[in-house]
This record gives C-alpha cells, structure tokens and sequence, in this order.
C-alpha cells in the first residue's frame, strides 16, 4: 500500500538542522529527489520508519560554490548543471567536470545534487570517485555539532554512510590541486546517454623524468562502493612509467576487484574490459 | 516546397496535431476524468503454469471502500478469446498459462482500498512444470501448454521452390549459420490505459483509450461481453505510441473494464504502471534461425535452406501471421532458384509475442544480411558486388514464384543511392584493411597476459550494409480493404475520417494532404474527427504499414467523389461541355479554357443550396494476393518496397561499446505524401533499428521478465545514435494514392542487419546473435543479472 508522509520544506539551514534534532529517526532529508523518488515509488524498506520528508534543496546556503584559503566549497545541494557550469570547478576540477557532465540527462542534472549522490551512495555513484581523487572532505552539521572529516571516511558501505538521522552534510570541500596534474577519467554505460556506471574510474599522475611522483586511483561501480586504491598508489611511487608497468597496474586492479567482489554473473565481462580501458588510459596520459 | 505536379502532397508540412502534442495540450487516455470512475487493480497469478484450484475473494470483499471484484464469473459471454485463435482468457479461472495472466480486477473509487483488495485475494493452485525454452517445445515428451492441441505448434509453414538437393550439389561454397535474437518490447512511452463507460441505452458501452485497432477492440469486447457489435463503441484517445503493441493486450484489457463496468454501472479505468505495461504486454518474437547457403563461385546463389523456430509464448496472438510474412520474405530480396524453408511458431509459458512493428522481418533480415556479407568475404567479393549479381531486379522470380512485375523494382535504385551518399565502398576497403578479416577467439582468462593487452587505438571504424524488400499491406493474411468519409460544409471546411486509426505515425496528417490535394485545398481547412468505431466503416487493422497506402487511396476516393459532383455542379452552371475539367488549386475552382474561377468555399456553398451532397464515402479493396500453404507458393503481396541502409560504426574494442556514428537510410516509399511525416518515420525507425541492434532485450529467465521498467530495459536516447542521413525514391506505385506506398516499418527493419555487418568490419570478426551489447561484443555471448 502507498505511504502518506508529510512534506517540510525549509529555506534556512538552522530551523532544519532544529527539525532533524526533533524527529531524527524519523525524518529523511529529499534534495533533489532523484533518488529519493524512486526508492519510495518502489516501496523500499529504508523508508519504512520515516513519516517526515524534509526538503533542502531551497535552502540557498547549501548552493553556493566558492573559494577561500585555498579550498573550494561546493555546498551539497549544488546541482550537477550548477557544477559543471561553474568556471572555477571546470578549470582546476576537470576530473569531477568530465563526471559529472555525464551524470543522467540534462533534466536530472538540473535537479540532482552533489550531495545526494554522496549521500545515496550507490556502488555506481559518479561524482565519487573524482571527489576522492582530489582529497575531498565534508562539512556535515546538526543542531550542536559541526564536523569536517574526509569523504573516504563517511563511505561505509552502499546505500550508507556515517551521516547520523540528525546530521546533514552541507559542503565538498576541495583543497586546491597544483596545475601539474595529469588526469583522466572514464565512465562506461551501456548506451550514451542516462546511462549508469557499469565502470568508472578518475585517475591523477604527476610524474617526472618518467618516474611517478604521485599517483591516486579511485574505482567506481568495480567495489560495492566507489574506492580510492591508496595501496597500490604508494606502491608506485617513483616507479619508472613504462607499457609493462601500466599492465602490471592493471592487472592489480583487476585482482583487487576479484579479490574482494569473487566472480559475478558480470566478471567474465568487467575484468577483461577494465583491464584493456585502465592500460589505454594510463598510456594515454604519459 | 511545392513541386510542379502537386500543390500538397509531398511537401513538408507539421503534422495536424503538432501544437497540441508539443505544448501537453493533447489529451491522452488517462488525462480524461469521468464523473464517478472507479480505478482498478489486476490480481495476477502466482505462479507461471499451474491449475487454478480456488480462487477465494472473500476475504477482499470485505474492504471497505471497494465496488466489486471481478472474475471470469462476471464474463456475460466468452472467456476465451484472441485476435487469431481463441487460446487467451480475459480472466484466467482453471489453467495459468503465463505469469501475466489475471485472476481478477478489483475495482473501486478508493485507490487505497483497491490496494488492499487486492492482497487479500487467495488463489490455490497445482503448479505444473514450467516450459521456458522455446526451442524444446516440440521435443516428444515436453508438457504441452494448450493440451487441446495436443501440440505446442501455433503453426507450420513450409515453403518448397525447385529442388533443394540439386542446389547445393551446383554449389561451390555452402556455409551454415544459426542467428538468434531476442525478444523486444514496443516501449511506448504511454503506458496503457482503458475506460468503460456506461450508456443510458441497455447493453451499450463506450470504451475509450489508447487503442491501436478500434475495430479488432470492438469485435473482442462483443465477443465477451455477448452483445452485438454495434452496441459497443470504441473511442480511441490520443495514443502515446503504439507500434503494433497496442492490440491484444488493449483488447482485453477493454473487456475487462466492460465486464466490470456492466457490474457496477459506472465508468471502469484500467490503468497500467510500466512494470505492469512489460510484463502484461506481448513482445516481439524471439528468433533462432538456421540457415544454409550454398553458392557458386561466380557467387550465384544455388540454393537456400532455411529452418526458423518462433517463441510464440502462452497465446497464439498474430503468430501466425508475424511468421508467415517471415516465410514469404525469408531469402531476402534475392533470387535464389532452390529453396527449402520451414518456420515454425510454438507455445511456451514465455511472455506472449505478436505484432511489432517490423513484424516477422528484423530478425530474418538480420540473418539472412549477415549472411549475405559472410558469402561475399568467402568469395572475396564486396557485399556490394553479391547483392548486384542476386539482387532482385525488374521481373525477378521471388521464392514463393511471384514475378516482380508490376511495380518498379528498385533494388539497385536504393543500394547505389546509400552506398554513393556514404562513400561505403572506400570506406569498407579502408577498415577492411586496418582490421584483417581473422577470426580471433575471446579472452577465457580473467587477468590479462602480457601479450593480451593492445597498445593500438580502442576505437575501430566499421561501415556496414543491409537491405530488404517488403511486401506492402496485409497480403494473403486477409481482407484488405478500408473505407473513408468525408464531408464537407457550406463554408468548404472539411470533416475527415478514415476506417484506420491514428497510431502516432502521423496517418492524420498524410489523409488531410491527399483530401486537400483533391479538393484544391489546404490541410489546414481539414478537421480530421476522433476516431470512434460508430462513426465510420470496419476498415481493418492500422497494421503492416498500410495506411498511407490502403487508407489514403481510400480518402483519395472519397474526395474524388465529392470533387465530381460539384465540378459536375459547376459544369452546369458555368455551360461547359460535360467533358470539361475543372483544376481544382489554391482555394480555387478554375476552368482554364473560359477562364471561370470560384472559391472553393463559395462553390460549397452554392452546392449546399443547390442540395448536392457534399459528403461522401471511399472505398478501396486491395487487388487479389494468393497463397498455397502446402508448398508457400503464390503472389504474397500486391505490390512491393525497397530499402537499403548503411550504417557506420565505432567499435570500442576495450569495452565492446558500438556507438552508431552515421545511417544513410534510402527508401523508396514511392510517392512521398508528407515529407516530413516520412523523415519522421526514417529518424524513428532507424533508432528503434539501433536500439534491437545494440542494446534491446526483454530478458526472460524462467518465463519471468526481468527488466520490467526503462531503468533495465534499455532503448537508445537521443545521443545514442549520430547522423542520420535520409533519402526517398520515389517510384510512383500503381495502387497507392498518388503512387505513394509503405514506409513505417521498412525503415526499421534493416537497422540492426547494416550494424551488425558495420561491426564485422570494424572487428573482423562476425556475430551471430542480437543484441550486440558489450558482453556480446567482448565475451560472444550476453550475460544477464538474474534477480532472485
Ligand atoms: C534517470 C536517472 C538517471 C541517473 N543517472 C545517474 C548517473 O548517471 N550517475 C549517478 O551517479 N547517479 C545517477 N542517478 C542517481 C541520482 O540522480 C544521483 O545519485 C543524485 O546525485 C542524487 O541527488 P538528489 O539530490 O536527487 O538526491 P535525493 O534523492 O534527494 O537524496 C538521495 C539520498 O541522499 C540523502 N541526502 C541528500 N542530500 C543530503 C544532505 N545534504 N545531507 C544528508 N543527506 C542527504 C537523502 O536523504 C537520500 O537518502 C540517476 C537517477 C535517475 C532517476
């Protein structure tokens, strides 16, 4: 049977974070809905408890995009269309530009935030990977504390996050990256367009005299959740880049993934595929 | 645009109803409210084949705030129906046949309450074994669906021409191959929607809704609902895409609503969510296709033999007559002198499968196009240079012995036409060479060895070619006949209607032209009426891409009609000879010898006054068409198109992704009506061409679908596929109005076929099976998510 909910929408920060003190474990904030829509449409069990809908996507202190010392606020509710029309972002955030230009269609981008994408968490979520690339870290609020602590460690497993039923997540804070960077990032769907992720990765390289200087991976829709590889990254470093290195690179992906998902009706696919697309785009970007 | 010949037909004209689809003004089924409607809820069965032992609502009726529940008690006359052997119930109530078959629909003004109804419905039942695999459903001991059959065949087709054995012995190479493809969902993006309502006279209901075929509607309801065909009107509403897949299922899902409507006594509204629209609705047939070739080595094709089996699922529905136009156009538009084919439709517990559009030519086009280009490479031969040597030509003997006579045979016209506006031959020899032709085996190791890895470009160019011919209308499947009325009032603006129904294609818009043209007229002076089964002759089915044909030289005739009464009328007044011809132009009725003029309004109503009667009927019966059944002999179809398209691909050889860069599509349709109506039909053929051949496919696991909502089951968007570069022949047709013939379905049929051959080149390596997803591409084969 179809639940009634009642519907807040507020417009000021304060006099929500007072409304999620009070009904905590029963209220779920909606930014742009996209996905809270379709989970309630299908009757999914992460509703069951919630009778109040809470709607910031209004809330204009949570849209802004700036900068100051050197770090880029993205407030949450800053839709993909209002991110990748953002100057600033398109010139020292190419990675999460590429990403998130390929998000949906232009009507979900128009509506869809930032936020809900990190908050939703789905293995297949597109702005992760290039925000944990760049040592994102998120300010999350409530009614008596505020705290700054990095994306990676919010992300627990999919469809969770550590954000507690009181708490919103209210800026991506983004420590401005040098210009040495090399980058690319890849999404691969079935079809062109509103399309989800059966892979996606964002890679940053900073490299001299064909030595790595620092190397960042982050996978999407490979691990239950999007996944930065720090392991394999300190591993590589002031390694001598060469074809071999790079299908070495690869391979260790590959293995990471089998290691931790086993073989899945969609492996005999996935693995082979990464492998050739994660070796062309290495050897692209030296 | 106006050309010397005509003054409307084959200008680019907005179609009638532009404004009021773009701006949302255009009602659709579900956006007319009835005063005290109820809404509904379907009860479907629990398992997918079984016996019914109980079905208990008592527990339901107790819900308060519901109207009734009904079942196949309900049902005033026959349960069982369908649109060619009665195999299908309105309301399943001794044997499941499939898991969309319905129990009951509760109904009520609370939709809350419906719900609720709705789980407290218990059915018991013996399950029975399921058969899903449609390709053992003739084997000796397999369970049989409709037992009464005493067979799991719907039909047989065979068709014999010279001798077999004696073709292949004149061959030098003989390949044989076996293609499958998938079944296809219609995806339009209307979901169903049907209202019954009530009628102060006794008996009488008025049924309105996205209904492809009013008439097969009419005919279904008054079969279940034992009341004469009058009694019952179909109105159909603005429909939100159909193509072919509003038929069947509207048709009960009427009945339905008429059963429950008779109940209660108030209008009755079945309404489907888009997973309900998928796994009630029927698909297009899923193909596996044997075929054999042999030929010789100048590459003259010796003989065929063909072996194709069609899921047909729970129902019979247009088995039948998908599979025949299968039989006729098997061999492709090539003479080829020994032919053996055999198809075969059969009963499973699979989602049922009947018209699409295409209808029973995608996937032997996909086989037999494939083939075409697998011969060439075998004969070092350009898949151009095969289809000359074998292509039909004027007087060319089609496999089932019809001499291709009577209308221009433009094979060639259409080939020459695409491969010049792509540059395919170039093209081909270029990929051809970056990519040899080698057949390479996929990857079975998981981790890449070093050697496995490609350092070349991800990306590889392929150009691909495919075509068809069609046979044009219902050929030996029916009657084919139609009928059209029109009239027109005292200030010369004009009523319309034609016995075949607006699909979405446009059908309005192209009759409004040749009415215009006749009359000397604009389009814009024509009101084209709703479509309602009491205000116009039985026409038939909007089917088979018919309508401009058929239809339009109905509405041709009807204004013809009223033309010569009042040129007859103006003759008289004006004193001309009674051989004397008016040109009827630009609002204008003029008489170029003495220089008479009147306004087309005037000279209306001058007639009014006069009492000429200014409304009148057209008809239009298709010549004589013939088939044997016994050995698929016999002139199929009356008259004949041609296509042929040219797609280009890139193949992203890392991800097994195709992305379709370019289509040149050449069509002779013949005359074209409205030029913009027919570019509208190549743009959304070609996409829903690309999308059978890239991406579609209703998984089924187990009779159960899968990928139930637009979310799984994927169609192209509007960035999936580039340029698209259409162009007509236009060789006028002896029985069209105006010489137009069929385009609609053409234009999607060869799509998939040119981009599997496209890929081929881009890879050098052949496929076999639809759709060429990215784990076909890379793996051979497609790999599913099954839910549990
Ligand atoms: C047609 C379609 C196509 C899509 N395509 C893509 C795609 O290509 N790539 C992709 O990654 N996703 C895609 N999505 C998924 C979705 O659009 C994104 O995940 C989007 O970013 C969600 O944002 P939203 O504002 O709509 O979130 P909502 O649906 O409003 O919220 C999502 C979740 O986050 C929570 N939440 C939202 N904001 C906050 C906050 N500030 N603080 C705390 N919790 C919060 C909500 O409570 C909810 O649990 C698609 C969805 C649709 C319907």
């Amino acid at each position: 049977m179809k639940k009634q909910y009642s519907f807040h929408r507020f417009t000021k920060l304060k006099p929500v974070l007072e409304f999620m003190n009070k009904n905590s474990t029963q209220s779920r904030v909606i930014a742009g809905g996209t996905d809270v829509l379709v989970d309630i449409r299908k009757g999914d069990s992460k509703f069951d408890a919630v009778k109040h809908i809470v709607d910031i996507h209004e809330i204009k202190e949570l849209r802004n995009i700036g900068v100051k010392d050197n770090i880029c606020r993205i407030g949450a509710c800053c839709t993909f269309t209002e991110i990748s029309n953002n100057e600033f972002v398109r010139s020292n955030f190419p990675v999460l530009k590429m990403a998130v230009e390929k998000i949906g269609s232009p009507q979900i981008r128009n509506i869809s935030t930032i936020g809900g994408n990190i908050c939703n968490l789905a293995a297949c979520a597109d702005s992760i990977a290039p925000l944990l690339v760049y040592d994102a870290k998120v300010r999350i609020l409530s009614d008596n504390n505020e705290r700054i602590v990095p994306l990676e460690n919010i992300l627990i497993k999919p469809y969770k996050t550590e954000i507690h039923p009181d708490e919103i997540l209210t800026e991506i804070l983004l420590p401005l990256p040098d210009k040495n960077w090399k980058y690319c990032f890849q999404k691969l769907g079935r079809r062109s367009g509103v399309s989800i992720s059966r892979l996606s990765y964002a890679i940053l390289l900073k490299s001299k005299n064909n030595k790595i200087e620092d190397i960042r991976f982050a996978l999407g829709a490979l691990f239950p959740i999007p996944k930065r590889l720090k392991v394999l990254e300190h591993e590589l470093f002031q390694q001598t880049i060469s074809p071999d290195l790079w299908k070495g690179v690869s391979r260790k992906v590959a293995q990471k993934i089998l290691d931790e998902t086993g073989v899945r009706w969609s492996t005999f696919y996935k693995i082979p595929a990464l492998q050739q697309l994660l070796f062309s785009s290495l050897m692209n970007l030296t | 645009m106006k050309n010397d010949k005509f003054n409307v037909i084959g200008r680019k004209l907005p179609r009638t109803d532009a404004y009021e689809k773009v701006t949302g003004k255009a009602q659709y089924a579900a956006d007319i409210i009835f005063p005290n409607m109820c809404f509904t809820a379907q009860k479907r069965v629990p398992i997918p084949h079984g016996i019914i032992k109980k079905i208990d609502i008592s527990e339901a009726e107790k819900v308060s705030g519901i109207d009734e529940i009904i079942t196949s008690k309900d049902i005033p006359g026959t349960n069982m129906t369908g649109v060619v052997n009665n195999d299908q119930p309105v309301f399943a109530y001794d044997k499941i046949y499939c898991p969309a078959d319905v129990v009951a629909l509760v109904v009520g003004e609370d939709r809350e309450a419906i719900r609720k109804a709705l789980t407290l419905i218990k059915i018991e039942v013996d399950e029975l074994p399921v058969l899903s695999d449609y390709t053992h459903a003739l084997d000796n001991d397999t369970l049989l669906i409709h037992p009464e059959n005493k067979s799991n065949l719907i039909n047989y087709y065979p068709l014999r021409k010279g001798n077999i054995d004696k073709g292949f012995q004149e061959s030098d190479i003989i390949i044989e191959r076996t293609y499958t493809t998938p079944a296809i969902e219609h995806a339009y993006i209307e979901p169903e929607c049907i209202t019954a309502v009530p009628d102060f006279r006794k008996d009488v209901y008025k049924i309105y809704g996205s209904v492809q075929n009013p008439f097969t509607c009419r005919r279904i309801v008054a079969q279940v609902m034992k009341v004469p065909l009058a009694n019952i009107y179909i109105i159909q509403n603005e429909l939100g895409g159909s193509f072919g897949g509003k038929d069947d299922t509207m048709d009960i899902l009427a009945a339905r609503a008429c059963v429950a409507c008779k109940k209660v006594g108030k209008p009755v509204r079945i309404h489907l969510s888009r997973e309900e629209s998928i796994v009630e609705s029927y698909k297009r047939h899923p193909y596996t296709m044997n075929y054999k070739v042999g030929v010789s080595s100048k590459g003259i094709l010796k003989a065929m033999k063909i072996d194709i089996l069609a899921d047909g699922g729970a129902y019979a529905s247009m088995s039948p007559f998908v599979t025949w136009r299968s039989v006729v156009q098997a061999t492709g538009p090539y003479e080829v002198k020994n032919v053996h084919t055999d198809i075969r439709a059969v009963y499973t517990n699979n989602p049922y499968t009947g018209a699409m559009r295409g209808f029973g030519s995608p996937q032997i086009i996909f086989a037999q196009e494939s083939l075409m280009d697998e011969l060439a490479e075998k004969l070092h031969m350009s898949p151009i240079e095969i289809r000359r040597i074998n292509g039909y030509k004027q007087n060319s003997e089609t496999a089932s012995g019809q001499i291709l006579s009577n209308h221009i045979v433009s094979l060639n016209q259409v080939i020459d036409k695409a491969t010049k506006e792509s540059d395919f031959e170039k093209k081909y020899e270029t990929y051809k060479a970056r990519y040899p032709v080698e057949e390479s085996s996929h990857s079975v190791n998981l981790i890449l060895n070093d050697n496995q890895f490609s350092t070349g470009l991800n990306i590889k160019e392929g150009i691909g070619l495919a075509c068809s011919f069609r046979g044009c209308s219902l050929g030996a499947e029916g009657v084919d006949a139609t009928g059209a009325l029109i009239s027109i009032q005292k200030d010369g603006s004009v009523y319309l209607i034609s016995g075949l129904a607006e699909n979405g294609q446009g059908l309005r818009m192209t009759f409004s032209m040749i009415a215009a043209e006749i009359l000397g007229i604009s389009p814009d002076d024509i009101y084209y009426l709703e479509q309602d089964t009491s205000r116009v002759a039985d026409g038939g089915p909007t089917v088979a891409s018919r309508s401009t044909l058929v239809g339009g030289e109905a509405v041709k005739n009807a204004a013809k009609i009223v033309k010569r009464r009042i040129e007859k009328m103006l003759i008289d007044e004006w004193d001309l000879s009674e051989r004397a011809t008016l040109k009827f132009a630009d609002h204008y009725i003029v008489h170029e010898g003495s220089g008479k003029k009147i306004a087309v309004s005037e000279a209306c109503n001058k007639a009014y006054l006069n009492g000429v009667n200014l409304s009148a009927y057209g008809w239009f019966k298709a010549p004589e068409v013939d088939w044997d059944e016994e050995i698929g002999q016999g002139p199929a179809y009356f008259t004949y198109v041609y296509g042929c398209q040219i797609a280009e691909v890139e193949v992203n050889a890392a991800s097994g992704k195709i992305f379709v860069k370019r289509v040149t599509a050449v069509h002779d349709a013949g005359q074209i009506i409205n030029r913009m109506g027919a570019l509208g039909q190549i743009y959304g053929g070609v996409y829903q061409g690309a999308g059978y051949g890239i991406m579609e496919e209703v998984i089924v696991k187990n009779t159960e679908i899968q990928n139930v909502n637009f979310d799984e089951y994927l169609i192209p968007t509007s960035v999936d596929v580039g340029e698209i570069k259409a162009f007509f022949i236009e060789n006028p047709d002896t029985f069209g109005p105006f010489g137009a013939k069929s385009l609609g379905e053409p234009t999607l049929e060869i799509t998939a076929a040119a981009i599997n051959n496209a890929v081929s080149n881009a890879l050098g390596k052949r496929f076999y099976h639809l759709p060429l997803d990215l784990e076909q591409i890379k793996t051979g084969k497609s790999l599913h998510h099954i839910k549990k």
